[in-house]
Formats: C-alpha cells, structure tokens, sequence
C-alpha cells in the first residue's frame, strides 16, 4: 500500500471504532506487529484499552508523528510542555494509560507516564505511598519496625550539614514570605520553609536566628541550631544541621 | 500500583533514588523483594547510567576525608562519613564502580564501601609472597561475563641494578570473598602505588615494558579472561611534555597530556574511540592558556556534561612559593571552546576527585563488615 493516507481501523474493549492514519498507528509496536503479519483490511481489536484511553493515546501519537515530521511547527520545548499537560490527569486515568501504553507498546508514552508517577512519589513516606495507590501494608508492627530499622537514615529529611544560599536578596525574595512582614525573608528549600530575621541588620549580626516553619500552619515554628554563619555582601550562607523523622 | 504488572512497577521504581527506593522496601513485602531482587539491581543501576541520573563527583581531601557534589545540582558539597573509623586517616580510593568504592590506606588495607546503601567489607587480609615489596598497583572493576566485583593487586619488589625481583598478582573475587593468584606479570612498576582506571571491562595502568624502558605504556588486564594485553597510544604524544594522566571517560581511554609551546600551556585531551584500535585515537581538545609563573597548573578531564556538550575539568593550583594548592572545577564547552568557572561551595583546598553513581549493588553479606 505505502501510501501516507492508509487508515488503520481500531476497536476497542468498549466497542468503539476508531479510524486512524497508518503513520499514527503503529507508533504502538502492538499494532504494527498486527497490522504487518494480518490482512490490512480488518479491524484491529484493542482488546484491553476502552475508547476513552485510545482517543488519548491518540492524540498523543498524532502529536508526536506531526511534530517529528514537521507537518506541524512545534520546538522540542513546546513538545515538552504539552507532553507535561498531556499528563496532568487524575490517577485512575493515569495508570490507565501506562496499562495501555504498555500494553500497545508506546515506548515513549510508557517512559513519559512512568517518570510521572516516579516523580509523584519521590520523596514520600511509605504511607503516603500505601494510600495513594491502595498498597496493602502486608507486613507485621515488628516486621516494619525491622525493616526500618535496616535503614533508618533513609527515614531522615535532611541529614548532616547543610548549605543554602540565598542569592540576590532582592524585593522577590522578600514576596516568598509566609507572613509578609517587610523585615523576615522567608525562603523554600527542599520542603522545609526556613526563616531568617531582619535582612538589614543582618551585616551586623554575629548569629541570626533560624526557624522551620512546618507544613501544619497552625503548628509552632521551630527554631533550630544554626553552627555557622558567613554574611557577606550580595550573599549569606547558612550551615545547619536538622534531622527530623519522615 | 496494585494493579500494575510487575515489569511496569520496576519500571518506575527503577527511576527513584536510592535513598527512596531503601525507604520504600517498608511498604509492602511485595516491594521489599522486588527492591532487594539482583535484577531489579541491575535495571535501577543501569538507568541511571544511562540517564546519566544519580550520580556525582566524590572528592577526596587527605585530611578531611570524602565530600560528594551531587551532578544535576552541582552547587554545594555534603560531607561523606566513611565506616572505618577514625584512625584511617590514610585513605584512598582506589577504584569507583557501580556504586561500590574500594578503598586502600598505608597499610595497604583493602575496603568496600557502597556510601549510598551505606553498607561496607573489610578485605581478607593478602599475603605477599615477599618481604619489602616496593610496589602495589590496584584495581576495581566489574566483569559482565562473570557477573563479578574484582579487585586486582599487583606487587613488585626488585633491587638496584636487578640484583632480585619478585612479582606478584593477586586477584579478589566480591562473592567468593577470597583471593586468587593470576598469572605473573610480564612488565615492571617502577612507582609505589598506582591505581588502575576501568575502561571496556577491563583494567588498566601504564607501566614499563622492560626495567630500561624510558617511556611507558599502557596495559588492558581483561576482567573475563584475566590476560594482559598492550594498547597503543598516539605517535608522540608521551614526548616534550610536562604532565601525562590517562584515564577513563564516557566509556572510552582518555589521555591528556600538557606541554608548553612558545607562551602557552597546552592540554590536549585524547580519546580513544574504538578499543585497541590504535587509528582510532582523536584529539578532542587542544586547549591553549598563557602560562605564568609561579605556579604549576594541573588541568585534567574528569568527565562529560549530561547533554555531551562540555567537559568538566580538573583545575589545581600549585603555588611554589607558598606551597599551596588551590583545586577548582570548569567547565571547557567543545563547541566554542569557552572556558566557564563551575562554582560549588563547600570544596577542599585541594582534593582527588572520582566519579561516582548511587547504586543498590551489595558487598558481601558474609564478609567482615
């Protein structure tokens, strides 16, 4: 056949028919195998994927086979961003389409939907991940508390000493701060809100003090043990040590 | 996640850092065996090798001990606290890979360290054959054929005019955690301690082919079939010139040799593309600085940026009058051939650097911790 205006009929597990450009089609390596060893004429069943999902993954598919052959004028950081938007969906939907993607073999869809839910999950403690995604905990109180214990350090925030520079402080900041009082500088690193007093009595002091500011607004602020401090001009360099369980 | 097939949840957990990934063994038991399986160990390492994620340089100050710079971040140092305690103010790293350290001090004890999982071993102890051995050469890599952590160690002891030699190489197995002689050496170390750099599965050091030898050459020991071979370096590259260091970057032989040429210094950098293929050699860089007294410099490659677009150098100062050495880092874009200072707070005075990739490989759980 080879010719560019090939369609491709798909059915899916909830009976709907899609008709699709050929070029699309086979960006699923699921499909391509189908399409190349069966009659070319028949419909393809998707058996696993309902027709919501498919009108997604095609979307997605006719996105990326337009882009890269430059039938639509599209920079690589656009792309980026609209593959971003492409998964700013709800779970279920999420997870639906990484069981497709996987599924019809879309590589790059697979690889995009994984580092998603990757990112959605770094940093986070073991029962936060239990209820986001429905896990059951299997595990004994005394069995946990061993697995733990293997490897405690994992379950600390911010070990040791660390550096945080703020640079340039300038009027943005300031903007950052939790309580708006023109004097305190409140900066974000890391999940932690750290505080500091008075930027222009800064120069002048010898020690400031530092507080964390926890995610709970209504929890007191914390104020933690500052080793060292380096004010110069332009910049202030903090070294602190703060452990605190996840 | 209940829902996922076991390949899509490896495939996402393999994306986390290791720190994560040894916090989330407490999820379920379910996870616990997936994150602790050899294979999901393998898949997580060489995600990250190829995504060029997880990793970091490890800078090693002689007194102060071993700081890491994270390499996406690249701004601040953290402090690394090594398990051997404090006596061990003498030690080195000998080797980085996959995650694993080896480590030699003055004594020329031999240790494990995985600092990301931060598990550790103690080397059986190695018996030399000899008294007063003169010199030890090292080695760490990896045998994919044999799926196996070696440590190599090579040790000469000779006298003046060759009144005696004694050779010795001995070979460390990470699972059978024991050592094994190898085949004697065919060529001669005429410096205390060496450490050989990994390239191609196997390991290499320059040495001399006969003890008249003036110039050097480089020999490949393969981690599989344990033999030596020579591997040529570019016609001339080893002559006028005031410094030579050859290592391994992005995965092939790399050699950079600084010489002066009228008002300037000269680093070139020479890769070599295609293993053993001596017309394979190219020059990356030729990198030309005026040169002033009075201080040495020492400009050295350590490793490409994740786009592949520069190269980050090793910078050290050397000032004669003062004795004091300053050690920086920039980076060298190959395009424009611009030179641009990278920044980190926090690093030594003066430092020996390795690459570094967080990783789940395990030490031996029989051995001496």
């Amino acid at each position: 056949m080879g010719s560019t205006s090939t369609k491709i009929k798909l059915r899916t597990s909830d009976q709907k028919v899609f008709e699709v450009e050929k070029a699309v089609a086979v960006q699923s390596q699921t499909i391509k195998y189908i399409y190349e060893n069966g009659c070319p004429d028949s419909v393809i069943h998707v058996h696993s994927v309902s027709g919501d999902i498919l009108s997604k993954i095609l979307d997605y598919c006719k996105k990326h086979v337009n882009s890269a052959a430059g039938k639509e004028d599209i920079s690589p950081e656009e792309l980026y961003e609209w593959d971003a938007n492409f998964v700013k969906v709800d779970q279920n939907t999420l997870f639906d389409l990484i069981l497709a993607a996987n599924c019809l073999k879309i590589e790059s869809l697979l690889d995009l939907t994984c580092q998603t839910v990757a990112n959605m999950i770094k940093g986070k403690r073991p029962e936060e991940i239990r209820t986001t995604f429905n896990i059951k905990n299997d595990y004994t109180i005394e069995a946990e508390e061993a697995v733990r214990r293997e490897n405690k350090w994992a379950f600390d925030m911010l070990g040791g000493v660390g550096t945080m520079v703020i640079e340039e402080l300038a009027d943005d900041t300031m903007s950052k701060c939790v309580t708006n009082a023109k004097s305190r500088v409140c900066v974000i690193a890391a999940n932690q809100i750290v505080m500091m007093r008075s930027i222009s009595k800064l120069a002048n002091k010898k020690s400031i003090d530092v507080y964390k500011q926890p995610q709970n607004p209504t929890t007191p602020r914390i104020k933690e043990s500052v080793k060292q401090i380096n004010v110069g001009t332009g910049f202030i360099e903090l070294f602190f040590h703060f452990k605190c369980k996840m | 996640m209940a829902r996922l097939p076991h390949e899509v949840t490896s495939d996402i957990l393999c994306r986390l850092s290791v720190k994560d990934l040894l916090r989330f063994r407490s999820v379920s038991k379910p996870w616990c065996r997936t994150i602790d399986d050899p294979y999901f160990i393998k898949l997580h390492l060489s995600h990250s090798l190829k995504t060029i994620t997880n990793h970091s340089l490890i800078l090693s100050h002689w007194e102060d001990h071993f700081f890491s710079v994270d390499y996406d971040l690249f701004e601040t140092t953290q402090r690394l606290n090594h398990p051997f305690g404090e006596r061990r103010k003498t030690l080195q790293i000998l080797g980085s890979c996959n995650g694993l350290l080896a480590l030699v001090d003055d004594k020329d004890g031999i240790f494990l360290w995985n600092p990301s999982t931060r598990k550790s071993q103690v080397l059986p102890f190695n018996e030399i054959g000899f008294s007063s051995p003169s010199s030890s050469y090292y080695g760490f890599g990896y045998d994919p054929i044999s799926d196996e952590y070696k440590l190599v160690r090579m040790v000469q002891s000779h006298g003046n005019n060759d009144e005696y030699f004694h050779s010795e190489a001995k070979v460390y197995s990470l699972r059978s955690n024991c050592w094994r002689r190898i085949k004697d050496v065919c060529f001669y170390h005429k410096f205390s301690r060496e450490f050989g750099f990994l390239a191609n599965n196997a390991l290499h050091w320059m040495v001399f082919k006969t003890p008249q030898s003036r110039n050097q050459e480089l020999v490949g020991f393969d981690l599989g079939s344990e033999e030596f071979r020579f591997l040529e370096l570019p016609d001339g590259c080893l002559d006028k010139i005031l410094r030579f260091h050859i290592k391994a970057m992005g995965g092939d032989i790399c050699l950079t040799s600084t010489y002066r040429e009228t008002n300037n210094f000269v680093v070139d950098v020479w890769i070599m593309k295609e293993y053993g293929v001596k017309q394979s050699w190219f020059k990356l860089i030729s990198w030309k600085e005026p040169y002033f007294m009075p201080c040495s410099i020492v400009a050295l490659p350590v490793a490409f940026s994740k786009d592949g677009d520069e190269v980050l150098f090793f910078i050290g100062y050397k000032w004669f009058n003062w004795g004091r050495r300053i050690d920086s880092f920039v980076w060298y874009d190959l395009g424009s051939q611009v030179v641009e200072d990278a920044v980190i707070r926090g690093i030594p005075t003066s430092f020996d650097v390795n690459l570094y990739v967080d990783s789940l490989v395990p030490l031996n759980s029989n051995a001496q911790q």
